[in-house]
């Protein structure tokens, strides 16, 4: 019907490469803390980027990559992974919106809704009572795994959204003044932007931004100079879902305290990659979604607090379940973390939350954590083989670690045209657009970007896939020019 | 119009003609300024040649979405503008491949035509997440739409190219009758159905309605004067004493919390 375009013919399916070490300085690398303390990295303290990524990396050099790595002997628990898309095997690389599901978890899900589903902490029946007793110990099991002293300190919210507003409406509204200063990054999640310029709006109180170093990683001395008297709350991301830059919490939470602020943490990229201590980062604050938190179900999230801090705090919603006493005229408020969850709660989703924290606390954070940072460095170098890209975000280096993704553009061609070029024709799964950080993107000059991000049910092969077709991709578009 | 449209489309003309359609019945309640010319535009098709093959069997190899069709998709109508729409349908059904019709909508998209630098402006933007859409919509002398589209992306420049085909020179009621259920099969990326941010197909189409529900609005609000009252009344006590126009110009713009 159409005439044949003169680029059908230059498609190309790479084959698939061996690859060879001839790098050992890139093999068994290890970054035993992820800290980013050093804004500049001097050129001896940088790994020395190499084109011909693809003969620098070895498998069988690499043990925690290779054919008995986390990944592989994970993926089995995903029925999701084992599917063809398109024609081609499935290759998932957008773990940063949301993470798949183990068979653990859609179990405890299936056995909540088969065999007791029932509201919780209002019936005295026996449904009730048991769904009562495992979402309460799903509370528990959150605080534990972020080692909270307490479980009532945690908040379930619908999500991380929410649990930011939570924090913005209850305790924004009650303590910022006119003239007060809320201090962010530029490279924060909009959820955790525009919940504070209405309160902003409604209280007078003045945003600051934190822009980024020359490395591409949120100012942290600019930060600290931006701190005063003045400033009542530092809202900061733990990982960057953008830059992979992972910031040093634990220094901030010590200079914002020391003027008296508060900090709330976006930990969304954090959680369900690295051991979170609440207790050691002394967060005022720190918020995470349970869906991409990793495997953990949608419609939930969490916010952390100390119970001292929630028990002054106003409600953010009203309804059942958060109150005391109501009158016609008036209502009296349930202790926290009540107070802050009205309406029934999304009971099956903090259960299957329960379950997800057991799978993970059998696997460790520590060794979810220390494959990853492998496999993302995997990833950040090959894709550095990938013609005319450009990687966003720090360079990896001994001491400066990256979380597991990768945001990219390649020269003249857009990443939504990327994506959809990986997806039609190769079955992988990775984002485009501005990944709800658009004044980052303003920042770096650019209106979207491509992004692949890893868990740790990610294999080498699936990196080598993702960049073999990405390859594919460019050199399409490219005969189209 | 119909026809001076069709030898600029990017489907090389190869139209059959000899098909009988069925009774247009879903119009909206638009009234073009023009409707004399609407009407033999619509009741004279003698000159345009679009193939009807296969548009109402649907070889589930080729189709990859299962939803039953829409007895009320503009597909099932006889206008110029449905039959352009089943062209374009059948056209990217008979494409099994991804690849395929990824590449042809990178062909439309070196067809769509120039679109002014001084159009790119905040104004003309369709909403989307994941892509720049720029549409410029106006309705001519004849009371018909005229659309021009630009996008950063490529693919995204193909869909709009197709969009333009099938609509610019349509009436208000054809813009208007083009339902998002009517591009599923059209099946890259996102199509159809799926209400998304990043649904592009989705984003222009209905950028082109809305745009085009303005344009008949403002025509026909010119002549009985925009000065009747307004029938809103504000949260914050403002009682209907301003103009409809005033009002609504002030409760829904952009931005405005009411």
């Amino acid at each position: 019907m159409m005439m044949t375009t003169a680029a059908e013919g230059v498609v190309v399916k790479f084959p698939s490469f061996k690859i060879t070490n001839t790098n050992p300085t890139l093999t068994n690398r290890r970054f035993a803390t992820v800290r980013f303390g050093s804004r500049r990295l001097s050129s001896s303290s940088s790994i020395s980027v190499v084109s011909s990524v693809s003969s620098s990396i070895v498998n069988e050099d690499e043990p925690k990559l290779g054919p008995v790595s986390l990944g592989h002997s994970t993926r089995p628990h995903f029925p999701i992974l084992h599917q063809e898309v398109n024609g081609s095997k499935l290759v998932y690389l957008d773990n940063a919106a949301t993470s798949q599901k183990p068979t653990a978890v859609l179990k405890a899900l299936q056995n909540y809704y088969e065999a007791y589903n029932s509201n919780v902490h209002r019936g005295i029946h026996f449904l009730s009572v048991k769904a009562t007793n495992e979402y309460e110990l799903a509370r528990k099991k959150v605080a534990t795994f972020i080692n909270a002293s307490e479980s009532s300190e945690i908040v379930f919210t619908r999500n991380a959204t929410e649990a930011i507003n939570l924090v913005a409406y209850s305790w924004g509204l009650s303590n910022l003044t006119p003239e007060d200063e809320v201090i962010l990054t530029i490279a924060e999640h909009h959820s955790a932007i525009v919940p504070w310029q209405v309160v902003a709006q409604k209280t007078g109180a003045i945003l600051k931004y934190v822009s980024l170093t020359d490395d591409e990683v949120p100012d942290t001395v600019k930060l600290r100079e931006m701190l005063s008297k003045k400033t009542k709350i530092v809202v900061i991301h733990h990982v960057s879902n953008m830059l992979a830059s992972v910031l040093p919490i634990g220094e901030i939470m010590g200079w914002a305290h020391d003027v008296g602020a508060k900090v709330l943490v976006d930990a969304c990229q954090s959680v369900p990659h690295m051991v979170v201590d609440v207790q050691s980062l002394n967060a005022d604050f720190l918020v995470a979604s349970s869906h991409k938190v990793g495997l953990l179900p949608y419609i939930l999230g969490f916010c952390h607090a100390y119970y001292e801090l929630l028990s002054v705090m106003p409600p953010f919603l009203g309804g059942g379940e958060m109150i005391s006493d109501v009158f016609l005229d008036h209502s009296t408020y349930a202790e926290p973390p009540s107070r802050f969850e009205a309406g029934t709660p999304a009971i099956g989703e903090a259960i299957g939350l329960g379950a997800a924290i057991d799978y993970l606390s059998g696997i460790g954070m520590q060794k979810i954590h220390d494959y990853e940072v492998e496999l993302s460095n995997y990833l950040y170098e090959s894709l550095l083989s990938v013609p005319n890209i450009r990687i966003y975000g720090p360079k990896p280096s001994r001491t400066v670690g990256r979380a597991a993704l990768c945001s990219f553009n390649v020269e003249d061609i857009h990443p939504t045209d990327i994506a959809t070029f990986l997806d039609q024709q190769h079955g992988v799964a990775i984002r485009s657009g501005h990944h709800c950080a658009q004044p980052l993107h303003r920042y770096l000059g650019v209106n979207a970007s491509a992004r692949a991000s890893l868990h740790f049910y990610n294999t080498k092969e699936d990196v080598d896939d993702f960049v073999r077709a990405l390859k594919d991709t460019v050199s399409f578009f490219s005969s189209f020019k | 119009m119909h026809c001076a449209t069709l030898k600029t489309s990017p489907f090389h003309g190869r139209f059959p003609s000899q098909l009988t359609f069925p009774n247009y019945k879903n119009w909206t309640q638009f009234k073009p300024r023009n409707k004399t010319h609407k009407q033999s535009s619509l009741n004279s098709p003698k000159h345009v040649r679009i193939s009807d093959s296969n548009l109402h069997s649907s070889p589930s190899s080729l189709v990859q979405n299962t939803h039953p069709p829409n007895p009320n998709s503009l597909l099932f109508c006889s206008s110029v503008t449905a039959k352009k729409l089943r062209f374009l349908v059948s056209e990217f059904k008979s494409l099994p491949k991804p690849i395929d019709r990824v590449k042809r909508l990178l062909h439309y998209a070196a067809l769509l035509p120039v679109f002014d630098d001084s159009a790119q402006v905040e104004s003309n933007r369709v909403r989307g997440c994941t892509t720049q859409v720029w549409l410029e919509s106006r309705m001519d002398s004849e009371g018909l739409m005229r659309f021009g589209a630009y996008s950063d992306s490529e693919i995204t420049k193909g869909f709009c190219s197709c969009l333009i085909w099938v609509l610019d020179g349509a009436s208000p009621e054809e813009v208007a009758a083009v339902a998002a259920d009517d591009l599923v099969d059209l099946n890259v990326g996102i199509s159809g159905r799926a209400h998304s941010r990043v649904n592009t197909w989705h984003n222009v189409l209905m950028g082109m309605q809305k745009r085009t529900r303005d344009l008949v609005e403002e025509r026909e609000r010119v002549p009985r004067s925009e000065n009747f009252p307004a029938m809103v009344v504000a949260v914050d006590g403002q009682s209907a004493n301003t103009t409809y126009a005033e009002t609504k110009e002030r409760l829904c713009s952009p931005g405005l919390a009411h």
